[in-house]
C-alpha cells in the first residue's frame, strides 16, 4: 500500500496533496554498470516516490550540489568502485557543510562488511548491499518517511 | 499408367499420406488431451498456473508433436539441412565434435598492474597457450593514471596502460609458448591496438606466428556496461579503422568480437541477444564494406561470444537459431557466397548470472548443466567455464580445476558429443528454435527500419527495452515467480557470504602515477607534440587512426593524451538516453 | 554554505540573497502545497518580475534537455545567471516519477550560478502550472536572469506551462513522420521561436519545409486578423541546431535576446508577467474554493452521482448552494 498518495480521487474523498518522498540516485566513480540502480529506480517509482537520477560518473561535489538544488529527502549512492571509503565520507561531509546533513544517506553496491563501521561513522545512514530485495528498500524508506512526516520538523 | 504417372501418383500418395498422418496425429492429440490428460490433471492439478520459458517468458505447452512443426511450416531441408552446410542449424562443422572437441579454455582472470606478467608466465607454464588482457577503468575510459578523475580506479579492474612502456614490461613473456592474446579495450581501441603492435615489434614477435584478438566491440557498450568515450558514429569509425588495419596488415589476427554475452547481465532475452548482436554486427560490416572489401572477405573475421543461461532448452535453441540467423543474414542481406562467410564463429560459455553467491557448491551443478546445454546446442569453436565461486575474485586453483574438469566430463563421460546435433527433430526443440529465429528476424527488421544499430542507440531503443526487462526480471525473483535455489528457495538461514573486493592499493596507484609523470619528463616532447598533431589531423580527415596512433605510441605519447586528442575532434558522448532507458 | 533558516522571514532574506538551499526548500514547500510556501512567496513576490522566462517544449526525442544544456553554456558565456525547471511525467497510477533531465545538464551542476530543479507532473489538473510558476518566482527572486522551463509538449498541461513563459521555444526534430503533427496545433500558434534540432539527421529538409509552411500560414492568418496585434510585430524565426555539437546555439540565444528586447520595448514583457500572475490567482482561487466545498461535502452526493440518481450539473449547484449557506443537500 502506497503511503504517499497524490491528490486524486481515493475512495470518494479528494485528499489534500500529500508529499511524495524525493530521492536522488547517483553512481560515484568510473564504473558504469547500471542494472542495480535501474531496478531500484523503477521500484521506487512504482512505490510513488520521485526519483531524481543524476547519472553516472558523478563526483561527491556534483551529488551534493544536486541534492541541495533538488531539496531531496534521501541521497542514494550506488558504488562498485573500491573508492567508496573515500568518496562516501566526502559526500557526507559536503552535505553537512551545505546544511543538508539531515538528508538520509544510503549506499549500495559492493561494500564489504569491514567497511560498514567506517562508513556509518562518516555519516552513511544505511547500507544495502548488492542483492538486497527492493521491497526491503521501499519498506525502509516508507517507514522513515512516515516517521519524518509525523514529526513537526519537515 | 506410364512410369511417369506412376511416380507422380506415388508422390501424391506420399504427400497425402503425410498429410493424413499429420492430421491423424493432431486428431489423436486432441483425443489424448480430452480423454487421458484432462482427467489426470483434474485429479493432479498442475504445479503452476502457467509454464513459461525463463527469459522469453513464452508459454510452454504440455506436449509438442509433429503438428506443431507443421503449423510452423517446418521443412527439414530448408530449416535444418546438414552439418557443415547452409543454413548450419545443425552445426558449422561437417563432423560435429566427432573429429575434434571444442577447444576448452578458461578465463584466466586479469592481472592487476605489473602482476600481470608474473601471472601470465605462471599460466603459460601450466600449459595454457592463450591469455586475456583486461584494462582498468581509467584506461577504458581514456585517461592516464594521474588524471584526478580516475582516482581509485588505477589498476583495479585490469591493467593500467598509460604508455608503450607499460606494455613492454608486461610483455616480458615467453612468446614461444604464448600463441594467442585477447585484448579487451573497447573505447580507445586504435590506441590500444597501436600499443600492442608496437610492443610486439619491440619484442621481435613474428605476427604471423601469433594471434592477436581484439574485442573492439564499442557499439555494444552504448547499450550495456557503458565503457565508451566518443559518440556512436565515431566509435564505429574507430572500430572499423581497426578492422580494416588488421585485414590489410595482419590477416591472421581477429579484429572483432561481438560479446553477446555482455547483454545477459543487462537481462536481454535470447531473441534480443540474437537480434541486437546481429544488428550491431551489420553496422560494423556495412562500414567495413565501404572501405572496399567484399562480404566474403569480411564476414569470416567476425566472432561472437554467446552464453547459455539455466533454461536448458532456451540455451540450446538460442545457439542453433544464432547459427541459422547469421547464415541467413549473410546470404540474404549481403549475398555472401563463401561458406566461411556464412559459418558463424563462436565461443560459448555457461553464464555467470545464473550462479549464486549463496551455497556456491550448487553452482558446480549449474555449470555442468549449462556446459551440457552448450555441447548439445553446438559448443562452437571453444567453450569457457567460469568459476563456481564468485566470492573469490582471484581464481583459486581448485576452482580452475573444477571448471576444466566439467568440460572434460561433458566431453568424455556423457556421450552427448558422440553424434552430431542429437536433439534435432525434437518437436519442442525445433519449434522453439524456429520461433526464436522468426522473432529475431522481426526484431532485426525493426532495428533496420530505424536506420540500423547506431540510429537505434541514439534513439535509446535498446536501453529502454533492456531497462524494462531488468525491472521485470528482478520482480520475478523477488515475488517468487522464478524459483532460485539458495536465493529465494531452499535458503540457508544463517548463510552470509561476502564478495572479496580488490582493496585500494594506494602504493600501486602512486607508483603508476609517478611512472607516467616521469615518462613525460624524459621523452622527446617535440616529437610527441608533432605526433599528436598528426593524430588530430587524421581524426579530422578520416584517415585510418591506427597508423597515426602507431607513430605516436612509439614516441611515447601517452594513452590519455591520444584519447584527449580524439576527444577534441569527436567530442565526448553524453547519451540522450541513459543505460536503463531514462 | 550556511544552514537553511528556520523562520520564514530569515528564509526569505536568504532567498533574496541567492542562497540555493533556501530557494530549494521554498520550491519544495510550494510544490508540496505546504502553507509555509505561500508565506514565503508573499514576502519575496515584490522582488520578482525581472527574470526572462523561456519555455522549451517539443515531442519526445527532440533532444530538449541536450539543447537546454548548450543554451545554458551560451547564457553563462554572456554572463547571465540561469535557472532551469525540468518537468517530467509522473505515473498517473503510483504518483511516482523518474526525473532524469538533469543528467544531460550535468556539466553545470557545480556552477553556483546555475540552478536546476526537477519537477514531476504529479497528475493534478492545473497543478503543474501552479508548481512551475511558483518555482520560477522563487528563482526570479534569487536573481536568476534567465529561467528555462522545459517539458514535453504532449499534454494540455504541459502546453499551458510553456505558453505562460515570456518566450516560447518550440523544438522539432526530423524523422518523426509527420513532424508538424507531432507539434500540437496550439504550440504552432503560441511559439515565438522555432528550432529544428538534430539538423544533421535524414529528413531535415522535409521537416524544415513543413515548419516553414506552417509559419507562413500563421503569419497570413495573423495579418488578416488585426485584432490580435500581440504577435503581429514579431516574426517567429525558424532556426536549426545540432545540440550535441553546440551548433546553432549562438543564433538561438540571439533570438531569445531579441525577443526579450521586443517584449520589453512593446510593453508585452510586463503584460505577459502580469497575465501569468492573474492566471495563477484564478487557479489558486479555483483550487481553494473547490477544496473548501469538498471539505464540507459528504459522500452521499458522490454515491448518488455514481448510481446515476443525480446528474453532475444538479449535484454541483446543490453543493454550491449548500456552501453558500442554504440547507438543501
Amino acid at each position: 500500500m502506497n503511503t504517499m498518495p497524490t491528490a486524486s480521487w481515493v475512495g470518494f474523498k479528494m485528499l489534500k496533496k500529500t508529499r511524495p518522498l524525493r530521492i536522488l540516485l547517483a553512481k560515484l566513480g568510473m564504473d558504469t554498470h547500471t542494472v542495480g540502480i535501474t531496478v531500484i529506480a523503477h521500484a521506487l517509482r512504482e512505490a510513488g516516490m520521485e526519483v531524481i537520477f543524476t547519472g553516472l560518473k558523478q563526483t561527491p561535489d556534483m551529488v551534493a550540489a544536486a541534492a541541495v538544488q533538488e531539496d531531496v529527502d534521501v541521497v542514494g549512492i550506488s558504488t562498485l568502485s573500491a573508492g567508496h571509503t573515500r568518496s562516501l565520507p566526502k559526500l557526507a561531509r559536503l552535505l553537512r557543510e551545505a546544511g543538508a546533513g539531515d538528508k538520509l544517506l544510503l549506499a549500495g553496491g559492493v561494500i564489504p562488511e569491514e567497511d560498514r563501521q567506517l562508513l556509518e561513522d562518516a555519516g552513511v545512514d544505511r547500507i544495502f548491499t548488492m542483492g538486497s530485495d527492493t521491497r526491503d528498500i521501499v519498506a525502509y524508506l516508507q517507514e522513515w518517511w512516515l516517521n519524518k512526516s509525523e514529526s513537526t520538523e519537515v | 499408367m506410364t512410369a511417369e504417372h506412376k511416380d507422380q501418383a506415388r508422390g501424391h500418395k506420399q504427400t497425402s499420406d503425410a498429410q493424413n498422418s499429420s492430421s491423424k496425429i493432431a486428431a489423436e492429440a486432441q483425443r489424448w488431451q480430452e480423454q487421458t490428460r484432462a482427467p489426470f490433471v483434474s485429479e493432479n492439478p498442475e504445479r503452476r498456473e502457467s509454464f513459461e520459458t525463463q527469459a522469453l517468458k513464452w508459454p510452454i505447452n504440455p506436449l509438442y508433436s509433429p503438428a506443431d512443426l507443421e503449423a510452423l511450416g517446418f521443412d527439414y531441408m530448408k530449416d535444418l539441412g546438414f552439418p557443415g552446410e547452409y543454413p548450419y542449424t545443425r552445426g558449422t562443422k561437417a563432423n560435429g565434435h566427432r573429429s575434434n572437441f571444442w577447444t576448452m579454455t578458461q578465463v584466466t582472470g586479469f592481472g592487476k598492474g605489473e602482476e600481470w606478467a608474473k601471472r601470465a608466465r605462471y599460466m603459460l607454464d601450466q600449459g595454457l597457450s592463450g591469455l586475456i588482457l583486461e584494462h582498468d577503468l581509467a584506461t577504458t575510459n581514456g585517461y592516464d593514471s594521474d588524471d584526478p578523475i580516475v582516482e581509485g580506479e588505477v589498476g583495479r579492474a585490469g591493467m593500467a596502460l598509460d604508455s608503450l612502456e607499460d606494455l613492454e614490461k608486461a610483455f616480458d613473456l615467453p612468446f614461444d609458448k604464448l600463441q594467442y592474446l585477447m585484448s579487451v579495450c573497447n573505447a580507445p581501441q586504435p590506441v590500444n591496438l597501436a600499443m600492442i603492435i608496437a610492443a610486439l615489434e619491440k619484442k621481435n614477435v613474428d605476427p604471423k606466428e601469433f594471434v592477436l584478438h581484439i574485442v573492439n566491440g564499442i557499439l555494444i557498450e552504448y547499450i550495456c556496461v557503458g565503457r565508451y568515450i566518443y559518440p556512436p558514429e565515431h566509435g564505429l569509425r574507430l572500430a572499423t579503422d581497426c578492422i580494416e588495419y588488421i585485414i590489410r596488415h595482419h590477416p591472421n589476427w581477429a579484429p572483432i568480437s561481438i560479446i553477446s554475452a555482455q547483454l545477459q547481465p543487462a537481462k536481454a532475452n535470447p531473441v534480443q541477444e540474437i537480434a541486437f548482436s546481429l544488428a550491431i554486427a551489420c553496422a560494423y560490416i556495412d562500414e567495413t564494406l565501404k572501405r572496399g572489401f567484399d562480404i566474403d572477405t569480411v564476414a569470416p573475421y567476425f566472432h561472437f561470444v554467446v552464453n547459455v543461461d539455466m533454461d536448458f532448452f532456451e540455451g540450446i535453441c538460442k545457439l542453433r537459431a544464432f547459427r541459422k540467423c547469421w547464415a541467413r543474414l549473410m546470404k540474404e542481406r549481403y549475398g555472401a557466397t563463401n561458406p566461411d562467410a556464412m559459418k558463424i564463429r563462436m565461443m560459448t560459455s555457461p553464464t555467470t548470472i545464473a550462479l549464486t553467491l549463496q551455497q556456491p557448491l550448487n553452482n558446480i551443478g549449474r555449470l555442468a548443466i549449462m556446459a551440457t546445454a552448450c555441447a548439445l546446442g553446438g559448443a562452437g569453436d571453444n567453450m569457457t567455464t567460469p568459476l563456481h565461486d564468485e566470492a573469490h575474485s582471484l581464481p583459486a586453483e581448485e576452482a580452475i580445476r573444477v571448471g576444466a574438469a566439467l568440460q572434460h566430463i561433458v566431453a568424455h563421460e556423457t556421450g552427448v558429443a558422440e553424434t552430431i546435433d542429437p536433439l534435432a527433430g525434437s518437436y519442442y526443440v525445433e519449434t522453439l528454435t524456429k520461433q526464436m529465429e522468426d522473432a529475431a528476424f522481426a526484431e532485426m527488421d525493426k532495428i533496420f527500419d530505424m536506420g540500423g544499430a547506431v540510429k537505434a542507440i541514439e534513439k535509446g531503443y535498446f536501453q529502454r527495452a533492456l531497462g524494462r526487462e531488468q525491472y521485470e526480471r528482478n520482480k520475478d525473483v523477488e515475488e517468487g515467480r522464478r524459483k532460485w535455489v539458495g536465493v529465494n528457495h531452499l535458503k540457508l538461514a544463517e548463510e552470509k557470504r561476502e564478495i572479496e573486493i580488490f582493496r585500494l592499493n594506494d602504493a600501486m596507484e602512486e607508483e603508476q602515477i609517478a611512472k607516467v609523470r616521469e615518462l613525460r619528463e624524459r621523452r622527446d616532447q617535440d616529437a610527441v607534440n608533432a605526433a599528436l598533431a598528426k593524430v588530430k589531423a587524421a581524426a579530422i580527415n578520416g584517415d585510418n587512426m591506427v597508423v597515426s596512433c602507431l607513430e605516436a605510441v612509439k614516441v611515447y605519447a601517452t594513452h590519455g593524451e591520444l584519447c584527449h586528442a580524439m576527444r577534441e575532434v569527436f567530442g565526448e558522448y553524453h547519451a540522450d538516453s541513459q543505460l536503463g532507458g531514462f | 554554505m550556511t544552514a537553511i533558516a528556520d523562520n520564514i522571514n530569515d528564509l526569505s532574506r536568504q532567498i533574496l540573497a541567492g542562497n540555493i538551499g533556501a530557494g530549494a526548500r521554498a520550491i519544495r514547500w510550494l510544490d508540496d502545497g505546504d502553507p509555509r510556501g505561500a508565506d514565503v512567496l508573499s514576502l519575496i513576490f515584490p522582488h520578482t518580475g525581472r527574470a526572462h522566462l523561456i519555455g522549451i517544449t517539443g515531442p519526445p526525442g527532440a533532444g530538449k534537455s541536450s539543447l537546454t544544456n548548450t543554451l545554458i553554456t551560451e547564457q553563462r558565456r554572456r554572463g547571465r545567471r540561469v535557472g532551469v525547471i525540468a518537468i517530467d511525467p509522473s505515473s498517473p497510477f503510483t504518483g511516482g516519477a523518474i526525473l532524469g533531465d538533469r543528467v544531460r545538464m550535468a556539466q553545470h551542476t557545480v556552477d553556483p550560478d546555475v540552478f536546476i530543479r526537477s519537477i514531476g507532473t504529479r497528475g493534478q489538473a492545473g497543478g503543474l502550472s501552479r508548481s512551475s510558476h511558483d518555482a520560477c518566482l522563487v528563482l526570479d527572486a534569487m536573481n536568476y536572469d534567465v529561467i528555462f522551463v522545459e517539458t514535453v509538449g504532449v499534454g494540455q498541461d504541459e502546453i499551458d506551462v510553456v505558453a505562460l513563459a515570456h518566450t516560447t521555444l518550440i523544438i522539432g526534430v526530423p524523422g518523426l513522420g509527420d513532424e508538424v503533427q507531432a507539434v500540437k496545433a496550439g504550440l504552432m500558434e503560441a511559439g515565438d521561436i522555432f528550432v529544428i534540432n538534430k539538423a544533421d539527421r535524414d529528413g531535415y529538409d522535409d521537416t524544415y519545409r513543413q515548419f516553414e509552411l506552417m509559419l507562413h500560414l500563421r503569419a497570413e492568418s495573423v495579418s488578416r486578423n488585426e485584432i490580435d496585434k500581440k504577435a503581429s510585430a514579431w516574426s517567429p524565426p525558424l532556426l536549426r541546431a545540432v545540440a550535441k555539437r553546440a551548433e546553432g546555439t549562438v543564433e538561438i540565444v540571439d533570438a531569445t535576446d531579441a525577443h526579450r528586447e521586443y517584449l520589453q520595448n512593446s510593453g508585452h514583457f510586463v503584460k505577459r508577467s502580469s497575465h501569468r500572475e492573474r492566471e495563477q490567482f484564478i487557479c489558486l482561487l479555483r483550487e481553494a474554493v473547490v477544496d473548501e466545498i469538498m471539505e464540507g461535502m459528504d459522500e452521499g452526493i458522490l454515491n448518488r452521482i455514481l448510481r446515476r440518481e443525480i446528474d453532475p450539473y444538479t449535484a454541483a449547484s446543490h453543493e454550491l448552494a449548500r456552501w453558500k449557506g442554504n440547507t438543501t443537500s
